[in-house]
C-alpha cells in the first residue's frame, strides 16, 4: 500500500513541474532527429510529427532510445484534406511513456506508399498488412503485402475503411437486402 | 536492456513456480460424491436478476414520440409507428421493436426522456419453428403493469404475448396476451411524420413532434 | 469398398484434395472449426507429425467493428466494441470510455473509478477461469475445466445482478458506469464468491498446475526469449514469462490501481509452462485485488459524470482531438485510439488487441518444429483471442 501512495505523490509533483520527465525525453529525441516536431500531450503521453520520408530514421532513433514495443499502426482517413494520417503507437517500457508518431501521406491509392519498418520492428509486418487491407496503404519492402489478410477475395481492393466507401450500398449489393429504413431516415445508421 | 528502477512489487520466482506431482492429481477424486452444480432444466428453475435486461415495456401515455430511442439504437431495431386505438389516433408515434435485431443493450431505455420505455426481466426468445410465432418478436411494447400481471401468473420469463395477428388489408393488429386478454389497434404508418391516414390536425402534430428534439 | 485411387480421383474432381507437397510433407488446415483455434485458422505444412511451416489465416470473425463504430453515436458504440473481446468484454468498454473521458476532459467520479476497477478485475478473474477451462480441455484434464466453468458461473451471476446481462455487459460508459451497485447484498455476494474461488485454487493446482502431465506437455514448448518477444510486440503474461516486468496497471497506472497492492509475476523461461504459471499466479493476485477493493468499499458520490450535454445522447458531441488509452487485460496490452472531429460520431476508432502481436507472427514462428498435438497447447498458452485480431 505504502508503495502505491508514494507513487501517487510522485505523480502530483510531476504534474506540478509540467511533466519534466517527458519534456526531457522529447528534447533528447528531437536533438537526434531535428526534422521532427514533438510535444508532450500529458503525463506519459508524447507525440511526434514526422515527414513521411524520414519515418524509418525516426523509428530507428526511437528504438535506440528504448522504445521497445510497437503497439499498432493506425490509419486515419482525412477525406477533406485528402490525406491519410499514419499513427505509429509506440510504447517504452524503460521510460513508461506512450509515443504517437504521426505522419501524413496523400490518400490517392497510387500515391499512398510508405517504406516498411518491419526490419526495425518485426511486428510491424502484421500491422502493415492490416493497414493495406483496409486502407490500401502500400508498404514498400514488405513482401507479405499481397498475401490475403482478413478480407475475403471479393472484398480485396475495395479498402472498406476508407471514408468514401459506401458500406450500405455494398451490403445491399452483396446480400441483396433492401433495408426497411431506406427512405428519409438519414439519422439512422446501418 | 536497462530499465528504470522497478518501484513496484515483483513476485519472487519461488512463489510462482510449482513442482510436478504424480499423486496430487488424484485428489480431484474427493469431489466424486459431491452434488453436481448443474441445474436440471426444465425441472429446476434458474434465478434471473431482478433488473435483467430483457424485453421492453412501454407506457403509451407517457411516450412523446421523440425518436431518441430510434436514434441511439445500435442495431436499428426501433421503428416509430403511428397507431390508432379504438378509432382514436395516438398523438405521437410509438416505437416498434424488432427482436430479430435488438441487442438488448437498453440504451433506448436510458435515453427515454419521460421514462415511458422500460424493460422487464422476461428474456425467453424462443419459438417452436412456426412462422406465426416469429411475428411475435416485432411488437409495440405494452404497459409494464400489464406485463407484471402476466408474469405473476406465468413466472417462466417468456414473451408476454402468445400470438400476434396482423390483418394486412385493414392494418389491424391483435395481441392475444398470455392471460387471455385481447388487445387491438391499427397501424397507420411508419416514420416520424404522421401518415396520410392520420389526417386529424396534421399540422399540430408535426409542430409538437419537432419541439422535443 | 471404394478403392483409394477412386477416392483420390473424386477428391481431385471436387477440389478437396489435401496437397501432398512432396513425398513426406503435406498441408493441413487447422481450424477454423477446430475447437482449439476458436474461429481462427492455421495452415500447417507437416512433415510426419512435425510442423515445418505455419501460416496464420485470420479473418473468420471479422465484423468490421471499427468501420461500424464510425457510423454510430458515441454512446452506442459501447454496445458494439465490447464484442471485440468475448471472455472479458469489459476491457474494450473501459478503454473506449477512458479515451472518450480524456477527449471530454472529464474527471470521472471516485465511485465510478471504484466500480470500473472492480468490474475490470472481475472480468480478469472470469477470463482466467475461462482460460483454465480451455487449457485443461486441451491438456485432457477435463475435470478441472468443468470446475472452472462452474466457478465462472458465479461471477456471471454477479455480473448479471450488477449490469443486467451475463456475457455482454454494456456497463462501462464514457463518464462513469450505467448503473449503481445494487446494494450491500451484492458486495457481500462478491466477497463470498472471491473467498469461494480462492478456496478452490488449490484444486486447480492439484489437477492442472502441479500435474506431471502438464509439465510433460508444456515444459520447453513454444520458447520465446526476451529480445524476440519485445521485437514482436508481445505484451501481457506472455511477455512477463520471458522476464520483462511489463504490466500496464503498474507502468501506466489508471483507475484505482496506484492505490492497490499486488505483485507482478515474472519468470525467465518463456515456455508454455512459464506462461501458464504466470497466469495462474495472476489469478491469485486478482482475487487479492478484489479483496482489497471490497475492504476499501465503494466511495460515496455519483456513479457517473453530471454533465448537461448528456441530456441529449443521440446528438452528444465530443470535442475534436485524439486520445489513446490502454489497460492490462488477461491477454496483454489492450489499447484504443479514438479520433474525434467534433461530430456526434467518432471519426476513427482503432482497437489494439494484444493477440494481433502474439497471434500471427509469434505463433507462426513458435509452431515450427512443434508436434501436431502441441499446436493446441501452444495456442492456449499464448491465450490467442481471434476476435481481437479480426475485429
Amino acid at each position: 500500500m505504502a508503495n502505491g501512495q508514494e507513487e501517487k505523490g510522485e505523480v502530483k509533483e510531476m504534474t506540478g513541474a509540467k511533466w519534466e520527465r517527458e519534456q526531457a525525453l522529447v528534447q533528447k529525441i528531437l536533438e537526434k532527429a531535428p526534422y521532427a516536431e514533438g510535444r508532450v500531450r500529458r503525463e506519459r503521453r508524447i507525440e511526434f510529427k514526422v515527414p513521411a520520408d524520414r519515418i524509418r530514421d525516426f523509428l530507428m532513433t526511437l528504438k535506440e532510445n528504448n522504445f521497445e514495443l510497437m503497439l499498432q499502426i493506425t490509419v486515419v482517413d482525412w477525406l477533406k484534406e485528402g490525406e491519410y494520417e499514419l499513427v505509429y503507437q509506440m510504447w517504452s517500457i524503460t521510460h513508461r511513456t506512450h509515443a504517437m508518431v504521426k505522419t501524413r501521406i496523400p490518400r490517392e491509392l497510387d500515391k499512398a506508399r510508405m517504406p516498411t519498418v518491419k526490419d526495425i520492428y518485426p511486428v510491424a509486418e502484421t500491422y502493415e498488412r492490416d493497414a493495406h487491407d483496409f486502407y490500401g496503404v502500400y508498404f514498400e519492402g514488405n513482401e507479405k503485402m499481397e498475401m490475403p489478410w482478413i478480407l475475403d477475395d471479393a472484398e480485396q481492393g475495395l479498402f472498406p475503411h476508407r471514408k468514401d466507401f459506401d458500406m450500405l450500398a455494398y451490403v445491399k449489393k452483396k446480400y441483396k437486402i433492401l433495408d426497411r429504413f431506406d427512405e428519409n431516415k438519414d439519422n439512422y445508421v446501418i | 536492456m536497462e530499465m528504470e528502477e522497478i518501484d513496484f512489487k515483483v513476485a519472487p520466482e519461488s512463489k510462482i513456480k510449482k513442482k510436478p506431482s504424480y499423486i496430487k492429481p488424484w485428489l480431484g477424486l474427493k469431489y466424486l460424491f459431491k452434488k453436481p452444480v448443474t441445474i436440471k432444466i426444465p425441472y429446476e428453475k434458474t434465478q434471473i436478476a431482478e433488473k435483467y435486461r430483457g424485453f421492453h415495456s412501454l407506457d403509451w401515455k407517457k411516450c412523446i414520440g421523440c425518436n431518441f430511442c430510434g436514434q441511439i439504437c445500435p442495431a436499428r431495431a426501433i421503428e416509430m409507428t403511428w397507431i390508432e386505438v379504438d378509432g382514436k389516433v395516438e398523438k405521437r408515434p410509438h416505437p416498434k421493436i424488432d427482436y430479430g435485431r435488438c441487442t438488448f443493450c437498453q440504451f433506448c431505455v436510458d435515453v427515454c426522456p419521460t421514462g415511458a420505455l422500460g424493460f422487464v426481466s422476461n428474456y425467453m426468445l424462443t419459438t417452436e419453428w412456426k412462422d406465426e410465432e416469429l411475428e411475435l418478436f416485432d411488437w409495440v411494447p405494452i404497459h409494464p403493469d400489464k406485463i407484471k400481471e402476466i408474469n405473476e401468473k406465468f413466472p417462466d420469463y417468456r414473451f408476454p404475448v402468445a400470438k400476434i395477428e396482423f390483418n394486412k388489408e385493414t392494418k389491424e393488429v391483435t395481441y392475444y396476451l398470455r392471460d387471455g386478454d385481447v388487445f387491438k389497434f391499427k397501424i397507420l404508418g411508419y416514420g416520424l411524420r404522421p401518415p396520410a391516414a392520420a389526417k386529424p390536425k396534421p399540422a399540430k402534430i408535426e409542430k409538437k413532434e419537432e419541439s422535443p428534439s | 469398398m471404394v478403392s483409394q485411387s477412386e477416392l483420390i480421383k473424386e477428391a481431385r474432381e471436387n477440389g478437396m484434395e489435401l496437397l501432398p507437397l512432396d513425398k513426406d510433407t503435406y498441408e493441413l488446415f487447422f481450424g477454423p472449426q477446430h475447437m482449439a483455434t476458436e474461429n481462427f485458422s492455421i495452415i500447417l505444412k507437416m512433415d510426419g507429425h512435425r510442423v515445418v511451416k505455419a501460416i496464420a489465416n485470420p479473418g473468420f470473425l471479422h465484423r468490421g467493428f471499427e468501420k461500424l463504430a464510425e457510423l454510430r453515436p458515441w454512446y452506442t458504440n459501447i454496445a458494439l466494441l465490447l464484442r471485440i473481446c468475448v471472455p472479458e468484454p469489459d476491457v474494450p468498454e473501459a478503454i473506449y470510455s477512458m479515451a472518450v473521458d480524456e477527449l471530454m476532459g472529464w474527471e470521472v467520479p471516485e465511485r465510478a473509478h471504484w466500480i470500473r476497477t472492480t468490474v475490470l478485475e472481475m472480468a480478469r478473474v472470469s477470463a482466467y477461469l475461462f482460460w483454465i477451462m480451455g487449457l485443461s480441455f486441451k491438456l485432457g484434464v477435463y475435470t478441472a475445466g468443468q470446475w472452472a466453468a462452474a466457478y465462472r458461473e458465479r461471477l456471471m451471476a454477479l455480473f448479471e445482478e450488477l449490469t443486467g446481462a451475463r456475457v455482454y455487459h454494456i456497463y462501462t460508459i464514457p463518464g462513469g458506469v450505467r448503473r449503481d451497485i445494487p446494494g450491500d447484498k451484492w458486495l457481500r455476494q462478491l466477497k463470498d464468491t472471491v473467498e469461494y474461488i480462492k478456496s478452490k485454487l488449490p484444486d486447480f493446482d492439484h489437477l492442472v498446475f502441479e500435474n506431471y502431465i502438464t509439465f510433460k506437455r508444456m515444459e520447453g514448448i513454444g520458447v520465446m526469449d526476451k529480445k524476440f518477444a519485445l521485437a514482436e510486440g508481445v505484451t501481457g503474461p506472455n511477455l512477463r514469462a520471458t522476464g520483462v516486468p511489463y504490466d500496464v496497471r503498474r507502468m501506466d497506472p489508471y483507475l484505482l490501481y496506484p492505490e492497490l497492492d499486488f505483485e507482478v509475476p515474472v519468470l525467465k523461461e518463456g515456455d508454455a509452462l512459464a506462461r501458464a504459471l504466470i497466469r495462474r499466479y495472476e489469478l491469485e493476485q486478482d482475487l487479492y485485488i478484489l479483496e482489497q477493493l471490497l475492504e476499501m468499499g465503494p466511495p460515496s458520490g455519483p456513479y457517473k459524470v453530471q454533465d448537461p450535454r448528456l441530456k441529449n445522447l443521440p446528438r452528444f458531441k465530443v470535442p475534436a482531438g485524439d486520445a489513446f488509452a490502454h489497460v492490462e487485460s488477461t491477454k496483454g496490452d489492450f489499447g484504443a485510439y479514438v479520433v474525434s472531429d467534433g461530430g456526434n460520431k467518432p471519426y476513427r476508432v482503432q482497437i489494439r488487441g494484444p493477440s494481433i502481436a502474439h497471434g500471427i507472427r509469434v505463433l507462426e514462428q513458435l509452431l515450427v518444429g512443434a508436434r501436431i498435438a502441441d499446436v493446441p497447447v501452444i495456442l492456449m498458452s499464448l491465450d490467442n483471442c481471434p476476435p481481437d485480431i479480426d475485429r
